[in-house]
């Protein structure tokens, strides 16, 4: 069994991961490091972040090393109680005291605990179960509908906090999952249309506020008359589909003019955060600079300055992307987009080889954690997506998500030793 | 699929990645000293003010002025105190300045330690600017006065606004340079142009990292309130003629008064002088208390206009008034003669003098003008009434603002009987005070402009002129946003035939043997004037003397009252002449002007 068990244990996935949790503890290490010709003009701040971060890594590969050796089908088992034991704590949140106006973390004794994280790796499970069961294929409204619930539930008390960013990475996490599992076509673009309705419509508003047509939105309506009409067979989802989209587009700029003026300006600022600099923009703004200066080679391992200034907040958690940009340059930049991507490709790799049915969605659940993940925060610190608070994979500071990273890599290697059980 | 969104997503953070870090990465690098982006203003230049010629009369100089970076500064003291000396300061007070200074604004502005650097204080801290990065320089455009106390009055001078005006009007901004007096106030937003702002990035340690604008694209500057180019303030053209206005300057050789020449046909000033005058430029460099006191409180009044602020009793000068109103009233004829001139006049229980005190002997009005006998005019006053007096004046534009554009005008007084009945009860006024009032005494007043308005008025043969030292203001593009008004419309209801027969007599004056203003003639130009010399409480009297030439066409008049100089024949008219012969002759090689009546007395 030895010998089988190093054969099938997937170290494309194993190595970037480590790798990357490396690089992070390097810079969290970094980003408390004064150069020496800024000595007498900046104090060193002790944060600790490296030194507490440290123990969150070991804890982490406990964690991961159990993930892995659990049989994988106490995970199926187990997903109910997990995803009530979720929704227990989401709801348990709420009564907690709010830091900066938000309500996410329940003290437990001396550490906090982030529920919305665990949360994360419930409804992947619970997904992936409910999925796996053979009668459960999404061609029907029915299986739809249940399985949007699952996600929708913790979706909405999440947004309840509020935190907008995590909760978010619950309706990402659904339309892969079902695309897997074999949804219908037609019904995955019924579902999916209507968000993107939203959004567009959205941007279309604050476009022809500054003067210009909705060129995307008209584009986009022609496609999905389009759509209609290639399935004009299947009257009731074409008919759906130009209802559900035709409603949206009215109903949005409604629901919008009916919004304070700050309550717009707020969700202006979350989808384009460089339209106020000195204001919420600011951390994207100062990002944009630390990665830029960067430049292609960067410049070299402790030596980043902007990581120095208060001016670039959350350096340590959400933002540490640009502190290693800063250090490592393009070059380096590239290198971490590499390692995510192989850890994402070999996990989807897994999901096609991978006997078991609840395995196999589950591997592609977690590889839509990932990607979102690494996606939307380097977006973010790039000034490509609005600014979510969604941390780094294996990188930012903090307990959660790097024991919730870890464990999600000790399942997918657990499913690669275990590729060919039913 | 999945894999297929996954690469494509990735491939697009890559694209970014690259443009932030290769493409730009000069821009970035440059903003990543800057922990702010700051909105900075450029101030706008100054418009200049230009003379009829073109030269410049008010310009714009760079000064250097070198500020200290508190927070910086005080981190290094001894670094401090050695830089001060290398730059010529006194390191004890530098730093006593400097602890007061974060006392009082503990914001970390930049205090300033020298108001304009000289060169060697400029190398100094160019050759150190590592050592001495607490220090900062900077560029101001500063208002130059390359004439410095010519015609000082007309342009006035410029300071920078007060926190008072601050508080009133919000459209100031700290630091901002406003006109004070003269031109500079009457056409200060004219002057100031529209300021214009430029984003620079300010590194961690307060230092301008310098203007990122220019790097940034359209969309970025927009959002951050945008960026332009200052407008610079437009230019003034006067219709000061240098030339004139230098020989002004030159002959104007007496303490305290006023001179002003002008164009007849249009009202055009070609020059004006006010005594005692100041160097503008002083204000600029900032002007100590004592000075200030000197400046605002002394006995000459320094700052006070005279042109146009002063008032001065017209004395004889308003005998062509007198004149002009009884020939125009029918009151006398050219030809009649009055009683004879024997030194004075007995009027009920007053004996009113003539300043002859041998008499005229008889007189017809030529005569009594080029004379400037007394007792004619006083005869001409029993003739008169008050409101016949006011209406002469008000003819010839006393007791009215002439509307000139400087600051601060004055009206003059020309009293009517309505103004005599206020001032002494109605009726309580006896008809003697006409008889001062028929030779430029008493209650009547005007200033120098107001007087050189007279005389253009009778110049031009009676037409209404708008005196203006402002030609025309142009702005930054060429446009012309301003023009004077140099019309000249006939005085309604003037009478011509009068108005002749007083020019006629004002040419005796200079060129008659007995005439008063004789030390005002030019050879071979006819010169036109009338003398004063008016009696005042203050002391001696007021030399006064008004006059145009050439007499037949006129292109150029003048007044000039000199404070307590005694006799306008003797000290006034020898500079009306030495003013119009540079007119006339501009390169001023002729020679001297010969004097013909050294000893000229009214």
């Amino acid at each position: 069994m030895g010998e089988r068990y190093f054969q099938d244990f997937d170290w494309l996935i194993l190595l970037p991961a480590i790798l990357l949790i490396a690089l992070g503890l390097l810079t969290l290490y970094s980003i408390d490091h004064v150069p020496a010709e800024f000595k007498d003009t900046f104090q060193p701040v002790k944060t600790g972040a490296f030194e507490r971060q440290l123990l969150w890594v070991l804890a982490g590969l406990v964690v991961m090393t159990v993930a892995c050796l659990i049989p994988f089908r106490y995970y199926e088992g187990m997903a109910v109680v997990f995803y009530g034991v979720g929704l227990l704590l989401l709801v348990a949140v709420l009564f907690a005291p709010a830091v900066k106006g938000a309500r996410r973390w329940i003290d437990i004794g001396s550490f906090s605990l982030q529920p919305s994280e665990f949360m994360k790796i419930a409804v992947i499970f619970m997904l992936a179960r409910f999925l796996a069961e053979k009668r459960n294929r999404p061609d029907s409204i029915r299986v739809l509908v249940l399985g949007a619930a699952i996600v929708f539930v913790p979706f909405l008390l999440i947004v309840k906090e509020p935190d907008l960013g995590t909760s978010l990475v619950f309706l990402a996490l659904l339309f892969p999952v079902m695309y897997w599992r074999g949804i219908d076509e037609s019904l995955l673009i019924l579902f999916m249309t209507p968000l993107l309705s939203a959004l567009l419509t959205v941007f279309s508003a604050t476009a022809a506020e500054r003067g210009s047509y909705p060129y995307l939105l008209l584009l986009f309506f022609i496609v999905i008359l389009v759509a209609a009409y290639r399935r004009r067979r299947e009257l009731f989802r074409s008919i759906s589909l130009v209802g559900l989209n035709v409603g949206v587009m009215l109903l949005v700029p409604m629901a919008w003019s009916r919004l304070e003026p700050y309550q717009q300006k707020r969700i202006l600022t979350f989808l384009r955060p460089e339209s106020d600099i000195l204001g919420s923009g600011w951390q994207v703004y100062q990002s944009k600079l630390a990665i830029g200066s960067g430049g292609f080679m960067g410049k070299k391992f402790l030596h980043g300055t902007h990581k120095l200034l208060a001016f670039l907040p959350e350096r340590h958690s959400d933002f540490i992307y640009s502190v290693i940009s800063e250090e490592f340059g393009f070059l380096g930049s590239l290198v971490l987009l590499v390692l995510f991507s192989i850890i994402i490709i070999r996990g989807l790799y897994l999901a096609t080889k991978v006997k078991n049915r609840f395995a196999s969605i589950t591997a592609v659940g977690i590889c839509s954690y990932f990607a979102f993940h690494a996606i939307v925060n380097i977006g973010m610190t790039t000034g490509l997506t609005p600014v979510t608070g969604l941390p780094l994979p294996f990188m930012s500071y903090g307990g959660s998500s790097m024991v919730v990273s870890c464990f999600l890599v000790g399942v997918l290697l657990n499913f690669s030793r275990r590729f060919y059980e039913y | 699929m999945l894999s297929m969104i996954l690469v494509g997503a990735m491939a697009l953070l890559m694209l970014r990645l690259f443009v932030l870090q290769v493409v730009r990465h000069e821009y970035y690098t440059k903003l990543s000293f800057s922990n702010q982006l700051q909105r900075e203003r450029i101030i706008a230049p100054r418009g200049i003010i230009r003379a009829r010629d073109g030269s410049k009369l008010v310009v714009n100089m760079p000064v250097y002025q070198i500020s200290v970076l508190p927070n910086r500064a005080a981190k290094r003291r001894e670094m401090l105190s050695l830089a001060s000396q290398w730059l010529k300061l006194d390191p004890a007070k530098v730093q006593g300045d400097l602890d007061a200074w974060m006392k009082r604004y503990p914001d970390g502005r930049e205090m300033v330690v020298v108001q304009a650097a000289d060169k060697e204080q400029i190398s100094v801290l160019r050759e150190n600017r590592d050592l001495l990065s607490f220090f900062r320089l900077t560029m101001e455009q500063r208002r130059y006065y390359p004439e410095g106390l010519l015609a000082a009055h007309v342009f006035g001078y410029v300071g920078e606004v007060t926190d008072e005006e601050l508080s009133k009007n919000g459209d100031l901004e700290q630091g901002d340079i406003l006109g004070r007096t003269g031109l500079e106030r009457k056409y200060d937003t004219y002057l100031r142009g529209i300021d214009g702002i430029r984003i620079i990035g300010i590194s961690v340690e307060g230092t301008q990292v310098g203007e990122v604008s220019t790097l940034m694209n359209e969309d970025e500057i927009e959002r951050l309130g945008g960026a332009r180019a200052p407008v610079p303030g437009a230019e003034i053209h006067l219709t000061i003629d240098l030339n004139v206005q230098r020989a002004a300057e030159a002959a104007f050789q007496w303490e305290r008064g006023a001179l002003v020449a002008m164009d007849p046909r249009s009202g055009a000033i070609l020059a004006a002088v006010s005594r005692p005058t100041y160097d503008p430029n002083m204000f600029i460099e900032g002007v100590s208390d004592e000075q200030w006191k000197q400046l605002f409180e002394d006995p000459a009044h320094t700052m006070f206009n005279r042109i146009v602020q002063a008032q001065y009793p017209p004395g004889s000068v308003f005998k062509l008034v007198t004149a002009y109103e009884a020939l125009s009233t029918g009151k006398i004829s050219e030809h009649a003669f009055q009683h004879p001139c024997s030194g004075g006049l007995q009027f009920g229980n007053r004996y009113f003098k003539c300043w002859q005190k041998k008499g005229h002997g008889s007189l017809q009005l030529n005569g009594a003008i080029v004379q400037s006998c007394d007792v004619y005019f006083y005869q001409l006053g029993q003739k008169l009434s008050a409101d016949e007096f006011a209406r002469g004046g008000r003819l010839f534009g006393l007791g009215l603002k002439s509307g000139v554009d400087l600051p601060s005008e004055v009206s003059g007084v020309i009293p009517d009987a309505a103004y005599l009945d206020r001032l002494f009860g109605k009726r309580k006024w006896s008809k003697g005070l006409l008889l001062n009032f028929s030779i430029g005494q008493g209650e009547i007043l005007a200033t120098p402009l107001q007087l050189c308005a007279l005389a253009a008025r009778f110049a031009n043969g009676g037409k209404n002129i708008h005196p203006h030292v402002v030609r025309e203001i142009v702005d930054y593009n060429g446009t012309v946003v301003f023009a004077a008004d140099e019309s000249a419309a006939p005085i309604p209801g003037i009478d011509r035939r009068a108005l002749g027969i007083v020019r006629d007599a004002m040419q005796g004056v200079v060129a008659d043997e007995r005439g008063t203003g004789r030390a005002a003639a030019i050879p071979g130009i006819a010169v036109a004037g009338k003398t004063g010399t008016a009696q005042n409480p203050q002391g001696n009297d007021h030399a006064l003397f008004v006059a145009y030439a050439p007499a037949d066409d006129p292109a150029i008049c003048i007044a000039i009252v000199m404070e307590n100089a005694g006799h306008g024949g003797s000290m006034a008219a020898p500079i009306a002449r030495q003013v119009m012969s540079a007119f006339f002759n501009p390169l001023g090689s002729s020679g001297p002007v010969v004097s013909r009546a050294a000893g000229a007395r009214e």
